[in-house]
């Protein structure tokens, strides 16, 4: 993306006085040769082409204005503006132009204007220039006091008057007194007038004058000036919005006063901004840019007072993870958070640490675990906002908690596992809440944002926690549905589900080509389920044929041994049909010139320690691996005298028990190469019962590999060689 | 029966620049999901048929496409994309094309463009504008998830290549596009990045775009591309400028090119809003 520093928008004032935009790009300035000085030039984002070239004359008087806005006439009648995005970059071409002109850039104003008269010049140049006088406040002089103001409204300096004179002689007050006055007597001329002179005070952007706009007693006053819109035939009644339809509402109460005050300010000023007043032309975008602020620091405000009230909290957290608390009073507490939540996105990045931090301290992650499984939908869709900011702040914080959680709390009470089931369980025809909480897994499972992580083993941690316990849950209704010959339900909530599931698993499992993972996929034959759907899609262009292929064509790209030999081994009936593209053609090609290689290096090789196991070696905590493997031995045992199991009970067995199997991957062994042929479906290799062989392999291979270990949880650039680094050149340094 | 006589209050409703409720935002975008889903990423696309570039929330201005254009489902539309930001009804615009789609699935197609993307969105105003008029940014997540089902491109008869930016050097036949999985946010390159971002630039091979996402692509590129897919011709929007122009194809693919005046200002009117009545805080 480009920088928005310096992206701007050009105008041009057009014979109608109106501004024409003349397209958005990049201002630069520098020298050209052409114009023989330092020029301003503008090249069209979206193009490239020049919009603007323009020599910074000695003597062009330049306006910057609202901080973002740079104005200027070009030769004798021909108006030009720049509205810059930030103002940053207004700020440094500013500060360029000055320093062409010779000026000090804290001026607003390069040079006098000549057409004006001495007077303006006089009131220009100096702070002691006379004040504007405003006439008396009366009725009869609301058009007079309207005219002053708007031909105030196109100079910087006189507006800075107007709004000394508008503060100082209280003069607001004293035109709301008048609008009650016209309001009584139906003087509908007058409250027209008043309208547009509010309208423009607004245009004024002072802090000072919306301090007193905006007050207990004079809100609502402004807001029915505004209701009086010249064009319109009946006036809007947004005082009796915010008077009768409007509900404030307290989930605990708030006793502070000025807290009090602030929240009913902030939501009156919001409405102002948000329905009352006219949505900005383009050319007005800048101009409020007060009135946002005052809601932004407003915000702010509330949301640290809130803070800082230790009381308010802890009553609240109480009270939200007690069970006699009524539902209906739960729902308030959940909504009163999301709006804190939404509040604090104004907060600066220290503040917004804090805050999460104070929410964190509190126990907001062992609320939700109740709220995100109430009943009442509100409540549902509110916490999973929650959730939502949370997450999208900081992943870590929830991984954290799950990794803390592991050892004394009940699985389906865990925070991840209570996402999960009310993923799989959303009963939403729409499936609303299932597809917000797939982006919140799909955010605590993305290795990338775990890279800059402190706690160096949240990667391996939380990645095995999650795919040893919850994915179980999470594809449960995948293996449910695939059991018999044809899918039991095909309806669309249904399919949507499933495949919101096999996206986030199934996908992002593969991206992180870490071999243990692969095994798991191997092993529980888990790409069953996708041919099925592939096959039953039937070559139809479609999402789903794209996604698969994808899915397929990234294990061709990058060359994932284990996966591409699984694929063409087990599905090549299925693939061979498909040419309308070429990856598994591709595939095939790529397995039969691995398996070559395989046999070339057999004969010169007497370490036959399938590649793929010692890989997958590298990347785990020894000791972990062991218990793992025993535990896993052990059930093996079980299993295979329970045996000659059917395919889906195999499937589901090794997808609850989570282990570590090595069965299929006997494949990748040149020996059996030639027993296990590709009509083999299972995916256990019948013919050979490799569990002692291998187990012992393994330790051998752990004994000796041990040296060439890169460190898992080390430094990110060594993490990515390693699991980029196909199995082969590791077998070449090592053997 | 129920539900399209709905469907077709909500199309008056969005024609009037008036937004649809929250759950009725949820339910179009649920049934949109529905047929996008099945799309290709490069539709197949009948003539005749009329091809528009980017609104960006001009809804004033796609209201006077229609008038000059003519009505869906009278007329068969494509529209290449970056229907959202800038403009200040972004919502109404990309709603209404939304439920045109779903009510008239056959008459109308959209494909995808750069500013159909969350982090676009972010900055150029369609996620602002959202959390203004629904006071939550729901109906933001709900129309981005869709964005990511949009399909990526379209071909017309077989003969014209339409894309919103243009071509990507991983490229070479239509078939390629094929294995992209495109639900996915646009990412920042890679064929599909290409497709959206790219441009066409008066120069051989391929440049460096000044955008910083996508490629610049030379006349080579572009016959090399169509021989090798015997296409006729690429059709991309992308750089719109401020001109309001619509591509009419006939049944014998014959192009007519019609520009037409933005509607004017006075008839924009006051965007409808919807403040919250219920506050906490």
């Amino acid at each position: 993306m480009t920088d928005t520093r310096r992206r701007v928008k050009l105008y041009a004032l057009n014979a109608d006085r109106q501004w024409d935009d003349r397209g958005t790009g990049h201002v630069s300035s520098s020298y050209v040769d052409r114009l023989k000085g330092i020029s301003l030039l503008v090249r069209a984002e979206s193009d490239g082409s020049v919009l603007l070239e323009s020599r910074i004359q000695p003597d062009t008087a330049y306006q910057k204005q609202q901080d973002t806005l740079i104005v200027w006439s070009e030769g004798d009648n021909f108006d030009l503006a720049l509205s810059f995005q930030e103002k940053a970059g207004c700020d440094e071409i500013w500060e360029k132009i000055c320093q062409v002109q010779g000026k000090d850039p804290s001026v607003e104003i390069t040079q006098d204007i000549v057409e004006e008269s001495e007077d303006e010049r006089f009131d220009d140049m100096s702070d002691a220039a006379p004040p504007i006088e405003l006439p008396p406040c009366e009725l009869s002089r609301l058009e007079d006091i309207n005219e002053l103001i708007e031909n105030c409204l196109t100079s910087p300096m006189r507006k800075e008057k107007l709004a000394v004179a508008l503060e100082s002689e209280g003069y607001i007050k004293k035109l709301l007194n008048l609008f009650r006055t016209c309001e009584d007597l139906e003087n509908i001329e007058g409250l027209h007038h008043l309208y547009d002179i509010f309208k423009n005070i607004f245009l004024l952007n002072k802090n000072a004058l919306f301090e007193v706009m905006f007050s207990d007693d004079t809100i609502f006053d402004v807001v029915g000036c505004l209701e009086y819109e010249p064009t319109l035939s009946q006036p809007k009644r947004h005082r009796e919005y915010l008077r009768q339809l409007a509900r404030f509402k307290q989930a605990i109460p708030i006793t502070n006063t000025e807290l009090l005050a602030k929240i009913h300010q902030t939501y009156r000023v919001q409405y102002i901004q948000d329905v009352v007043l006219p949505t900005p032309s383009v050319f007005e975008d800048n101009m409020l840019s007060t009135l946002s602020s005052f809601i932004f620091f407003n915000k702010v405000e509330i949301v640290t007072l809130i803070q800082d009230d230790e009381k308010f909290l802890t009553e609240l957290f109480r009270q939200l993870t007690d069970e006699a608390t009524l539902d209906s009073k739960r729902r308030d507490l959940v909504l009163f958070l999301k709006e804190f939540c939404n509040f604090s996105q104004n907060l600066q990045p220290q503040g917004k640490e804090a805050f999460y931090k104070t929410l964190t301290a509190l126990g907001i992650l062992p609320a939700l675990e109740i709220t995100l499984a109430m009943n009442d939908a509100q409540t549902k869709t509110a916490s999973i906002d929650i959730l939502t900011y949370i997450v999208e702040y900081s992943p870590s914080v929830v991984r954290d908690y799950t990794l803390q959680q592991i050892n004394n709390t009940e699985q389906d009470q865990m925070l991840v596992n209570v996402i999960v089931a009310q993923l799989v369980g959303d009963s939403d025809p729409e499936l609303g809440g299932a597809v917000q909480l797939a982006g919140v897994l799909r955010l605590l499972l993305d290795p990338e944002n775990m890279l800059a992580s402190v706690n160096k083993s949240e990667k391996t941690d939380f990645l095995n926690y999650f795919y040893k316990n919850s994915i179980g849950t999470l594809i449960a209704p995948l293996l449910a549905n695939t059991i018999g010959e044809r899918p039991a339900r095909e309806d669309y909530r249904t399919v949507q589900l499933l495949g919101l599931i096999l996206e986030l698993f199934m996908r992002k499992i593969i991206a992180l080509k870490d071999e243990f993972y692969n095994r798991y996929i191997i092993k529980g034959n888990l790409f069953a389920p996708v041919f099925d759907a592939f096959v039953r899609n039937n070559g139809r262009y479609n999402l789903l044929d794209s996604a698969i292929l994808e899915m397929f064509e990234f294990i061709k790209l990058e060359d994932i041994k284990s996966l591409c030999s699984h694929v063409v081994e087990n599905f090549s009936k299925e693939l061979e049909a498909i040419d309308y593209v070429q990856t598994f053609k591709a595939l095939k090609l790529r397995y039969e010139q691995h398996q070559d290689k395989l046999k070339d290096r057999d004969r010169t090789t007497i370490d036959s320690v399938p590649s793929i196991l010692r890989n997958s070696r590298y990347r785990r905590d020894q000791r972990q691996l062991e218990e793992e493997e025993e535990l896993w031995f052990n059930e093996e045992e079980e299993y295979d005298e329970d045996s000659k199991s059917h395919q889906q009970q195999q499937q589901q067995q090794s997808v609850l028990n989570n282990n570590t199997s090595n069965n299929n991957i006997t494949s990748q062994q040149p020996q059996i190469n030639n027993s296990s042929s590709t009509t083999n479906e299972s995916p256990i290799a019948s013919d050979i019962n490799p569990t002692p062989a291998i187990g012992t392999v393994e330790k051998t291979g752990t004994a000796l590999f041990k040296k060439g270990l890169v460190d898992y949880e080390g430094d990110s650039d060594e993490d990515d060689d390693d699991s980029e680094s196909s199995p082969s050149p590791k077998r070449q340094r090592l053997s | 029966m129920a539900e399209s006589s709905d469907l077709d209050r909500q199309i008056e409703q969005l024609k009037k620049c008036e937004i649809i409720k929250e759950a009725e935002v949820k339910a179009l975008c649920a049934k949109a999901r529905e047929i996008l889903i099945e799309e290709s990423n490069v539709q197949r696309v009948d003539s005749p048929v009329t091809v528009c570039g980017d609104i960006h929330g001009q809804f004033y201005d796609l209201k006077e496409l229609f008038k000059v254009g003519g009505d869906v489902p009278e007329t068969n539309y494509l529209f290449m994309g970056d229907f959202v930001d800038r403009g200040f009804y972004s919502v109404e615009t990309f709603l209404l094309l939304l439920a045109l789609k779903v009510r008239y699935p056959d008459r109308i197609t959209l494909i995808r463009g750069n500013h159909e993307s969350r982090q676009i969105t972010q900055v150029y105003g369609f996620y602002d504008e959202c959390l203004r008029k629904y006071g939550s940014i729901t109906v933001w997540r709900y129309c981005t998830e869709i964005f990511d089902y949009l399909s990526l491109s379209a071909i017309i008869d077989g003969k014209i290549f339409c894309v919103h930016g243009g071509l990507s050097p991983s490229i070479q036949t239509l078939d390629q596009i094929r294995t992209i999985d495109r639900k996915q946010e646009v990412p920042h390159d890679g064929p599909m990045c290409d497709l959206l971002w790219s441009d066409p630039e008066d120069t051989q091979g391929w440049g460096v775009s000044p955008r910083g996402a996508g490629y610049l692509f030379g006349s080579d590129v572009v016959a090399q591309f169509n021989s090798a897919n015997d296409i006729d011709m690429i059709c991309r929007a992308h750089q719109c400028g401020n001109v309001a122009a619509i591509l009419e194809l006939n049944e014998h693919l014959q192009r007519d090119f019609t520009i037409f005046e933005a509607a004017p200002q006075e008839s924009r009117g006051i965007p409808s809003k919807k403040p919250q009545a219920d506050y906490f805080l």
